[in-house]
């Protein structure tokens, strides 16, 4: 009899608990009817089912993350770009969601395949440099738009689409590399001749003023002299204008004096000279 | 048996059941190093201890009941020790560092901040228990000795980035954030780590996308910290992320490698130009000071030179005038005087030939021998 008992309350228990489930903060619920959705649980905690009848898919209630993986892109100016994006979205609603791609895998398959082609749209419209501006955001922006947009039927809400890297494909690195290397040359080049432009300027301009000062110099020092040149000459003429006969006779002398002042000076000389005027006799 | 160090109230409720079952060497274990053990391992323990030992047998459990069957007060006292036992794990300690959220049935019931707390406890609550002082950094582009270990990364892939002017850096930053709300970062985000990690990675390459590569080798360093962290804060509050940027800091910003030499020489060339204009410079300040002395000397010589002719001619004109004055006096013989006296001197020294004029009228052919004359130059020098 107790036996009985304990059996049935076993049951009873079992049942009980198979029928309570609880809904955790991050998650929302689908009640499944012999694989039929009859009911939405968004709101977490302490829920009841019908056992055996009924079941419970649980789905992400947080923003979930999907990464594209690296898509060559090809921008309006032809030039071809390796996009890398994310997409945040939140499930907002779980019977659409389930109905349409049941799962994560499932969405993320569809995703993919919308953020590919808006991405194509997008970035095809815009030049590479308009990616390399302000605008960024606005072309993200776009993109989320469009991918919204036609993701709208899997219950999710496209909460951001975010450009994660966009870059240059390897080749195209390359040439990037190689004008920036030309780009570092041709500065440098400039600033080295800059360089020698400003030393040369320098040292013109010492030279030019090396080549001034002297001239001045000495065109001060010629006036200076010539000053006292004719000073001298003055003072010359005044003294000497006194009697010019005397003058030439006083200033031969001297000069012959001055002038044969050497030892070895040979000379040869008549003895009708005045000198010797009493060389051969004394009359 | 229970009399042991840990005489709180609890381990008196567990005195009580059938002392016989207690005696199992389950209970010695604990007894021996229950100094080390933390209160509530002692408590974890007791519990297994006293679930084992009333359940797992049946039959003593019912022997208890046959034996002692004017007891049943005593059963009830270990339910409500049971319950209370229960009840007493819903006490937990928030660290200073620490917020804590609490669900019942996995609902949020509230975030609880530090100190000492109740919960309903298991199953109906949750404690989760998150470091909110804690700074978490994120590194891009590079690892840190202790981050070694973590996963490879494709660190060329994350560190090169396009500038606004197509050009390409090489960049390697971390940024460090907290958790702000731990509600919101608890509930909000499905990965929080790898979404900070994108959403840092995907601001700063758009900030970098729009700064030219000369502003970010040199001077934009701090703006483009300073816009990152920005960016990156709006990013992640429009997620309500719950988490707080508390920094973004860029160590590294350089060419590629592959170019690294080309920008190097920029600044040697740099240096090169300066050291030119340098150059040029010394040998300015070198020649015109030279040049200024130089022509101070020329004037000065000027001066001199005119000063001496100056003061020669006076010198001479005084003179010529004093003798002058003198042969006024007495013209015929003074000049006769200076003359022979010049003559005098100016003869003395010299080799002297004299040679009649009338010579030749004598018929006599003078000869001069040059030669000699200049053998006896030769001689005399």
């Amino acid at each position: 009899m107790t036996k009985k008992i304990l059996i049935i309350a076993g049951i009873i228990t079992l049942i009980l608990f198979s029928s309570i489930f609880t809904v955790s903060q991050t998650q929302q619920a689908l009640i499944l009817q012999f694989g039929e959705p009859i009911r939405i649980i968004s709101k977490p905690g302490i829920k009841f089912k019908i056992p055996l009848t009924q079941n419970v898919v649980f789905f992400e209630k947080r923003i979930i993350d999907l990464d594209l993986p690296e898509q060559e892109v090809i921008a309006s100016d032809q030039k071809r770009l390796i996009i890398n994006a994310f997409v945040k979205y939140r499930i907002t609603d779980a019977l659409k969601f389930y109905t349409t791609v049941n799962n994560n895998y499932g969405l993320a398959n569809k995703l993919s395949g919308i953020l590919d082609s808006s991405l194509r749209q997008v970035i095809g419209e815009v030049n590479l440099s308009e990616l390399l501006t302000e605008n960024r955001g606005e072309v993200m922006k776009q993109i989320k738009d469009a991918v919204s947009q036609s993701s709208e039927i899997f219950g999710i809400k496209i909460v951001d689409v975010r450009i994660m890297r966009a870059d240059l494909p390897q080749e195209n690195s390359k040439a990037i590399f190689a004008r920036m290397q030309t780009d570092r040359e041709k500065e440098a080049r400039e600033i080295r001749a800059n360089g020698a432009e400003i030393a040369d300027k320098v040292r013109a301009q010492a030279d030019k003023e090396k080549t001034i000062l002297l001239a001045q110099a000495k065109k001060n020092s010629d006036i200076i002299r010539g000053n006292g040149e004719a000073k001298a000459t003055k003072i010359y003429g005044d003294a000497y204008g006194r009697d010019p006969e005397f003058f030439s006779f006083y200033r031969s002398m001297n000069a012959y004096k001055e002038s044969m002042k050497v030892e070895n000076t040979k000379v040869i000389v008549s003895p009708n000279s005045e000198f010797f005027k009493y060389f051969e006799s004394s009359k | 048996m229970n009399s042991g160090p840990w005489g709180n109230w609890n381990a008196q409720q567990q005195q009580n059941p059938n002392p016989e079952n207690n005696n199992s060497g389950q209970e010695k274990k604990p007894d021996n190093n229950s100094n080390k053990e933390g209160f509530f391992d002692k408590l974890k323990r007791k519990i297994n201890t006293f679930i084992s030992d009333n359940f797992n047998s049946n039959k003593s459990f019912k022997d208890y009941f046959k034996q002692d069957n004017g007891q049943k007060s005593l059963f009830g006292l270990i339910i409500l020790g049971i319950i209370l036992l229960w009840l007493s794990f819903g006490i937990y300690k928030v660290n200073s560092n620490e917020n804590a959220i609490v669900l019942y049935f996995g609902k949020y019931y509230k975030t609880a901040t530090p100190g000492l707390n109740y919960h309903i406890p298991f199953p109906f609550g949750k404690v989760i228990k998150k470091s909110v002082t804690t700074v978490n950094t994120e590194e891009f582009g590079f690892m840190s000795q202790d981050n070694r270990s973590n996963k490879k990364r494709n660190l060329e892939a994350e560190s090169l980035m396009l500038t606004g002017d197509e050009n390409i850096v090489d960049i390697e930053f971390q940024i460090q954030w907290q958790i702000a709300d731990i509600k919101d970062y608890s509930f909000n985000i499905e990965q929080p780590n790898q979404t900070i990690r994108k959403s840092a990675e995907s601001a700063m390459r758009e900030i970098i996308a729009r700064t030219p590569i000369a502003s970010a080798l040199s001077d934009g360093k701090s703006k483009i910290e300073l816009e990152t962290k920005v960016l990156l804060q709006e990013i992640l509050d429009s997620y309500k992320s719950g988490v707080r940027v508390v920094l973004v800091q860029l160590r590294r910003v350089d060419p590629p490698a592959q170019v690294i030499d080309a920008f190097r020489d920029v600044q040697t060339a740099k240096a090169d130009k300066e050291k030119e204009i340098n150059e040029a410079q010394a040998y300015a300040n070198d020649i015109i000071p030279r040049a200024r002395g130089a022509a101070s000397k020329v004037k000065e010589d000027a001066q001199a030179y005119a000063q001496e002719i100056i003061a020669n001619s006076e010198g001479e004109a005084e003179r010529f005038v004093a003798v002058h004055k003198q042969y006024s006096k007495a013209k015929q013989v003074t000049k006769k005087r200076i003359y022979i006296e010049t003559m005098e001197k100016v003869y003395r020294d010299m080799d002297k030939i004299l040679i009649d004029n009338n010579t030749n009228k004598s018929g006599i052919m003078t000869y001069l021998p040059i030669n000699d004359f200049k053998k006896s130059d030769k001689k005399n020098d």
